[in-house]
């Protein structure tokens, strides 16, 4: 059971995350009065582009390379995540610092490949990139270690645990950061900033086509999936039914709906400068702080 | 002469280098050779005795007499630990060099090779002897004058005489803080041993003693390089240093500060007794640490000139190094049992961190060297595209960077995961600790951001072709062999965490007086597959990273299989710019532009002035219309 934990999560991520793209291409669609696209189209698009020719721009490996790191890395943090509460078989040998750095090492993959490619629309995309992920990725490693102050452990099932843990004040003040930050992590308008379609053109992807486009394509929808994933399993995690199946399809509609909101929002807002999200995701990195501050304090 | 001629042949080996540069003063090209033999040897030669002394033997001690003088030296498990990492270090640098000073003017060869071997000399003393006095000031001077020296002949003295004598300032200053501090002991005999000092202390009044230490802290602090003092000297000296040698001066050097730091609030703290406040000392090590690594780092990423961008952050990964030694003792000093084990569990990741930065912040700095050798250039705006030209610097520099940076499955992830998991567990109900451990962890991603900049630009991106008229070529195997080195020790730090923790745990077994000794290590546990904290048998904490390599290559394998499943080819374009493919060399993506938001955004960190004044005056000036920022 506790190496199976690990294909179940791969399989159920490698599987749902597209769907959540075509959610909320959906969604937005409908909300500038367009028909939009079928739920399925992007596994149509994501097979589609796995046929396709590769254009390789930059002539050396490290641009090859990128789209397998950035692929697998984003798998390596799913492989890690615990299952059904329980922890799988990798747990005795990993803990959140290593899913905080597979994690970024998925973001560096990215920025390896816009850099290597020489496009210099690229590069500024990598640059807001890293600049994104150096703000907003604390964001994310403080919520995970207010649960390792409530729960005394590094490990990441018991971690988790100390997140979904409610009722006290660092566990609202951490929601609500995740909450507003949530649009930021999934990168989604107005914080698409790094890739801003109309702007740099998808910056750092742009030299990118066909299978090692897929790849990356792919990755990007297995990271959002793992922010509404902790958003509904972690945060929400203790009100979900015992049973297993059941906590399951509750926690699969959730991030479902988690997904409509986020193209809600994402439809309405007009994207921000970087240095406006700078500005917004410093003002997040001190509310989360003050979280983790209460979590130590026991409040 | 007991336990102790690895010691004695070492040291015999660096005189006769230094002799050999006297009488060959004609031979260039000889000495280069002999000097090189010769270091090399006392290399080995400490290599030999620290392993002796690590392998379970018993500490050497030692009182040499000269006239009214006594020097007390003592070569125990943590000086045995540090001279290993000197002589692997030295030993690569020396290679590199050989190689690097071929091009030079016989002249400036024959006065490298007779300061070289003093410093190493004084390097060497300065971990082994075991006074604040004469021996103290005879091992301080030696390297302090003659690395003055070498930092002086790096560049051309136009741009090398400041820097060069700012450094030596700090340096005097700093020995004359550490110096004075021994004074405070009420009845010190100038050339007491530090045990001597410590238990003279312990009579001492609170505020003497406070005295003391903070005098210590400084003066050892100058030399690591900590907020704001190690601004004032590092990168100057780093950046006009020629690269072998800052290799030595970010890899040990800046090591032998911790050194003393270690020796003074881990040793003599312990003799001091009850005078020694660990709490507050603790907490101004973390504070100081803290400030250091953020401020270090954020200024490194502002750097365009890649070797001032190397000693910022060696000043940043000292800080990392400060944060844990404070951890640890706050730790020490907190009033419940699961934290005290702990303290331990941290302070081997300081000890850990400095061998891992050690080795691959000296791979980098030969790294930077052969950029300077191919190219010509320090300025980041200039190059890019390089891997094509050289592609095992490049692949060396890309292991290096990973590593620096704390990507998963490295030798900088495991000693980071170590500090920093250590200060968060045992940092629960500690507020300062759980802040400080979150600037830390913020950091790392700044880390990054400083060598993606490095690596991606200098050897991925393009434009070294356009913008330097000339030819790059690799470097000759001279310049590659002591990287290689490098690199295969910094992989089985990476790989093989669980030997050096046991290296570390032994040395301090072998350590006498030591203020964490008895405290429990059980806490730590190490097997087959990686590194674990542990309490009451419930894992805490776990880092494997021969796991997490096994995991990555999987599904690598599994991300190359779904590229090939379709069946699709590759074709080899321009990168596209809107249709102006022929205009890509006018359209690079230079360095000042990166991160500029950010950069903005931390002006108040200072460092943001990032002009690069080259060597070769012929390579020409920036536009002023090529100034502009994009954002």
């Amino acid at each position: 059971m506790k190496v199976a934990a690990v294909f179940i999560n791969l399989l159920y991520f490698l599987l749902l995350a597209p769907l959540l793209e075509g959610v909320m291409r959906k969604i937005t669609a409908r909300i500038q009065s367009r028909q939009g696209p079928p739920l399925y189209q992007p596994y149509l698009d994501l097979i589609k582009l796995l046929g396709k020719e590769n254009l390789n721009a930059a002539g050396h490996r490290a641009f090859r390379l990128a789209p397998l790191l950035a692929f697998a890395s984003i798998l390596a943090v799913v492989a890690l995540l615990p299952f059904g509460g329980g922890s799988n078989f990798l747990a005795h040998s990993s803990d959140l610092m290593t899913l905080i750095y597979f994690l970024t090492l998925s973001g560096f993959a990215v920025l390896l490949g816009a850099l290597a490619s020489g496009n210099p629309f690229a590069s500024v995309g990598a640059s807001r990139e890293m600049m994104t992920i150096i703000m907003l990725e604390p964001v994310l490693a403080m919520t995970l270690i207010l649960g390792a102050v409530r729960s005394g452990s590094f490990s990441l099932a018991e971690a988790l645990g100390g997140v979904a843990a409610p009722g006290e004040l660092s566990y609202f003040l951490m929601l609500a950061v995740f909450l507003v930050a949530l649009q930021a992590f999934v990168s989604r308008q107005p914080f698409d900033i790094p890739e801003a379609e109309v702007e740099i053109l998808e910056g750092p992807y742009m030299e990118y086509s066909g299978p090692d486009y897929a790849l990356f394509r792919y990755a990007l929808n297995i990271k959002r999936m793992f922010y509404g994933w902790l958003l509904a399993a972690g945060f929400l995690g203790s009100w979900l039914p015992g049973n297993l199946i059941l906590s399951w399809l509750v926690q699969t509609i959730l991030i479902l709906l988690i997904f409509v909101a986020i193209s809600v929002v994402g439809a309405t807002h007009p994207r921000y400068r970087m240095d406006q999200a700078l500005k917004y995701y410093a003002v997040l990195m001190i509310l989360a702080l003050i979280a983790v501050g209460f979590g130590v304090k026991g409040w | 002469m007991t336990g102790a001629e690895g010691f004695w042949l070492s040291l015999i080996s660096l005189g006769l280098s230094f002799l050999m540069a006297i009488v060959l003063r004609k031979k260039a090209g000889l000495l280069r050779t002999g000097g090189t033999l010769l270091v090399s040897l006392s290399c080995l030669f400490l290599a030999w005795q620290s392993v002796i002394i690590l392998g379970g033997g018993q500490p050497v001690e030692l009182e040499i007499k000269t006239g009214v003088f006594h020097l007390p030296v003592l070569i125990d498990g943590l000086s045995a630990l540090f001279l290993l990492l000197l002589s692997v270090l030295t030993l690569a640098s020396a290679m590199f060099a050989y190689g690097y000073f071929e091009r030079m003017p016989a002249e400036r060869i024959r006065k490298i090779y007779l300061v070289f071997p003093v410093f190493i000399f004084g390097l060497i003393g300065l971990l082994t002897v075991d006074d604040l006095g004469p021996g103290f000031a005879l091992a301080w001077q030696m390297m302090a004058v003659s690395s003055y020296f070498l930092v002086r002949w790096g560049r051309d003295e136009k741009l090398s005489t400041r820097p060069a004598l700012t450094y030596l300032g700090f340096m005097e200053l700093a020995w004359l803080l550490v110096a004075g501090s021994a004074f405070l002991a009420p009845g010190y005999h100038f050339g007491d041993s530090l045990a001597v000092i410590g238990e003279k202390l312990n009579g001492s009044s609170p505020a003497a003693a406070a005295v003391f230490f903070g005098l210590l802290l400084l003066g050892f602090g100058l030399k690591t390089g900590v907020f704001p003092l190690g601004q004032l000297w590092i990168p100057g000296a780093y950046s006009t240093a020629s690269p072998p040698v800052s290799a030595l001066l970010a890899g040990i050097l800046e090591k032998t500060g911790v050194f003393g730091l270690i020796r003074v609030f881990f040793f003599v703290a312990r003799e001091a007794g009850t005078v020694f406040e660990a709490r507050l000392w603790g907490r101004a090590l973390l504070v100081a640490g803290t400030l250091t690594l953020f401020i270090g780092t954020v200024q490194a990423i502002k750097q365009s000139d890649y070797l001032k961008l190397l000693a910022y952050s060696s000043i940043g990964q000292v800080g990392y190094i400060l944060f844990a030694l404070g951890s640890s003792l706050v730790a020490l000093a907190s009033d419940s049992m699961p934290a005290r084990s702990l303290a331990t569990v941290i302070f081997i990741g300081a000890i850990y961190h400095s061998l891992n930065h050690g080795v691959f912040k000296s791979l980098l700095f030969l790294t930077g060297g052969s950029l300077l050798y191919a190219t010509g250039s320090r300025d980041l705006n200039r190059l890019g595209g390089l891997l094509a030209a050289m592609p095992v610097t490049g692949i060396l520099a890309a292991l290096a960077s990973y590593s620096i940076a704390g990507m998963p499955a490295s030798s900088g992830f495991t000693s980071k995961w170590l500090m920093i998991s250590g200060n968060f567990l045992a940092g629960r109900s500690d507020l300062l600790l759980t802040f400080s451990g979150i600037v830390a962890l913020f950091t790392a991603a700044f880390t990054l951001a400083c060598y993606v900049k490095f690596f991606g630009l200098a050897f991925t991106s393009a434009g070294a072709g356009w913008k330097l008229k000339k030819e790059i070529r690799e470097v000759p195997s001279s310049l590659l062999v002591p990287k290689v080195f490098l690199m295969l020790i910094c992989l089985s730090q990476a790989f093989w965490p669980q030997f050096y923790v046991k290296l570390i745990n032994r040395s301090l077994l072998a350590a006498q007086d030591f203020l964490l000794a008895g405290s429990a290590v059980e806490a730590l546990q190490g097997d087959r597959s990686g590194l674990k904290i542990v309490k009451n048998s419930g894992v805490l904490a776990a880092a494997s990273p021969l796991l997490m390599l096994l995991l990555i290559l999987a599904l690598v394998l599994l991300a190359r299989w779904l590229r090939q499943a379709g069946g699709s080819g590759q074709v080899r374009v321009p990168a596209w710019l809107c249709g102006y493919q022929e205009l890509n060399q006018d359209n690079v993506y230079a360095d000042r532009n990166m991160f500029s938001d950010l950069k903005k955004f931390f002006r108040w960190t200072g460092a943001n002035d990032n002009r690069v004044v080259e060597d070769d005056e012929s390579i020409d000036r920036a536009s002023p219309e090529e100034k502009e920022v994009i954002t």
